[in-house]
């Protein structure tokens, strides 16, 4: 169809001079190509590849991976995301799988003020800090690194989620402040959350002990606070650190709450129509892949078995 | 809790191009090779033409694929991924001539020819520079090439690269890369009619300089 329509725009001198310059331009094009592609891999991909493997602590995919922050000029690195978009439950997870630091061409830049780390919906990163502790920052959140930061003390903002993995260092301590809470650590892996659609700051701890405020908690042990200071204790499932492994678990959430969850995740604005009210009530549960806008309207659709409308990152829920 | 697997074909994607595009996103290496190995040595020679040397060409498209693998999740250019990448590079290289004062003399020429862009006119101002640098990448010439067609081949790309920038990119967008007319309009932000006459006068041009290499 192509051709058609070229040659109805060109005349044959035409045609046979643009052929001239197309075989001049592209000759030896791909050959070439490959020699610089691997310098470009080895530039670009690879070594982000061997220097994610000395700071692994379990080998997953060796896929490689860069994104880039928002803030002050440093870089830090996304996860991959090459699965099913939608997994088993019993999908085991494993703890900070696949994840990497300290891309080759970080620019450094830190100051003596503080250094912010935004990630968007849809976009996780790690952060390496420099004391050898690494952040997964989820999706849609915050962290903010003072300059001074592993001179004589660790402290650390967040707001949003993110999974902590803590470099012993004594004498030196480490906080995280989030909402009005203030989590002390000691060498340690845990996961505090704090969105601004959340209610509670949550604590959970996968290894190690923390102390959030004057509560103690140890491996496997989940605490909630309360914007009132009313404390919960729970135990950790394997929900809380599933984003490590790129996949959203909701365990048993009204859809009115798995909302917000679903639209940092995905980068959409999930919104229920006026005739589909009744669906905010029903429970979702289930494990969510990293994946597009349309994804996750198909998953909706297809889960409760609605109509889903979906222009740009606007995706209506109609019933059917 | 049913898993359905959800395929591409649930994303509504028109184009082949689209469909790349989506792959990269997620991660796929093997996309991004593809467009990579389809483009790159083009690029190379596009810059090595706006820089006048094959200096710092490479590094301006390995640059520009990196930033592109780096924010692959949300990269997401409008139209085709070839104008895509031949507009990456060349406002890479602007800024490269721009910041760099490393590159003077030249630059300043490339600089009069990239900037009289806006109107069409102006490229009657800018009109050519004798360009002796032409090859990105390696030798043009070919391991089954008589020293005569390795000539001529050199020829023709001299030639191409004395046109203005703007007739230049629009013809390898059109015989290189064969963009329809819209797709180029749309890639240089100028309308069709435009296009085509910036088109058109790199053939005829073309022609003048090259008359007895072509067949």
């Amino acid at each position: 169809m192509r051709d058609d329509l070229r040659e109805s725009h060109e005349t044959p001198n035409e045609s046979s001079l643009d052929l001239t310059i197309r075989q001049v331009w592209t000759a030896s094009a791909r050959g070439d190509a490959e020699g610089m592609w691997e310098r470009f891999e080895a530039r670009y991909i690879e070594e982000e590849g061997r220097d994610a493997q000395l700071q692994r602590r379990s080998y997953k995919e060796s896929e490689e991976s860069v994104g880039s922050l928002t803030g002050r000029g440093h870089r830090a690195t996304r996860s991959q995301f090459r699965r099913p978009l939608l997994l088993g439950i019993t999908a085991s997870l494993l703890l900070i799988a696949g994840w990497y630091t300290g891309a080759t061409r970080v620019a450094s830049s830190i100051a003596s003020n503080v250094s912010v780390y935004t990630t968007n919906n849809g976009d996780r990163a790690t952060i390496s800090l420099p004391d050898g502790s690494t952040v997964l920052l989820n999706v849609g959140s915050k962290l903010e690194v003072p300059g001074n930061f592993a001179v004589g003390s660790r402290s650390l903002k967040l707001t949003g989620e993110a999974l902590f993995n803590v470099k012993h260092q004594s004498g030196t301590p480490f906080t995280v402040v989030a909402g009005s809470i203030t989590t002390r650590v000691l060498g340690t892996t845990f996961v505090i959350r704090r969105y601004e659609t959340d209610t509670t700051v949550m604590v959970a701890v996968r290894e190690g002990k923390v102390e959030v405020e004057s509560e103690v908690l140890v491996e496997s042990e989940r605490i909630f606070v309360a914007l009132n200071g009313v404390v919960t204790r729970a135990g950790v499932t394997e929900a809380q650190f599933s984003f490590a492994d790129n996949v959203l678990k909701i365990e048993g959430v009204e859809l009115s709450q798995a909302i917000h969850d679903l639209n940092r995740w995905y980068d959409v604005e999930i919104r229920l129509s006026p005739d589909s009210e009744l669906l905010g009530g029903r429970v979702v549960q289930g494990a969510f892949a990293v994946g597009t806008p349309s994804d996750i309207a198909s998953i909706i659709s297809f889960m409760f078995n609605v109509r889903v409308e979906r222009q740009g990152r606007i995706l209506t829920v109609h019933s059917k | 809790m049913p898993s359905p697997q959800f395929s591409e074909n649930n994303i509504d994607s028109e184009s082949a191009d689209a469909l790349t595009i989506q792959k990269i996103q997620k991660g796929d290496k093997l996309a991004f090779k593809r467009i990579y190995i389809d483009n790159a040595i083009p690029l190379v020679r596009y810059v090595t033409g706006l820089l006048n040397s094959v200096d710092g060409a490479e590094d301006i498209v390995q640059d520009v694929f990196a930033s592109i693998w780096e924010r692959r999740r949300s990269w997401n250019p409008k139209g085709k991924i070839v104008a895509y990448l031949y507009k990456a590079v060349r406002n890479k290289t602007l800024n490269v001539l721009e910041h760099d004062g490393v590159i003077s003399r030249i630059a300043d020429e490339n600089r009069s020819r990239l900037s009289g862009y806006n109107n069409l006119d102006n490229e009657y101002v800018v009109e050519a520079i004798h360009n002796p640098v032409m090859l990105g990448g390696s030798p043009v010439q070919l391991p089954n090439q008589s020293l005569e067609q390795t000539e001529t081949h050199e020829k023709i790309i001299a030639a191409i690269n004395t046109l203005p920038e703007r007739r230049r990119l629009a013809i390898l967008l059109r015989a290189v890369h064969e963009l329809e007319y819209g797709e180029i309009a749309e890639a240089m932000e100028i309308s069709e009619r435009a296009v085509r006459i910036l088109v058109s006068r790199a053939r005829e041009k073309l022609r003048e300089i090259l008359g007895d290499s072509l067949r």
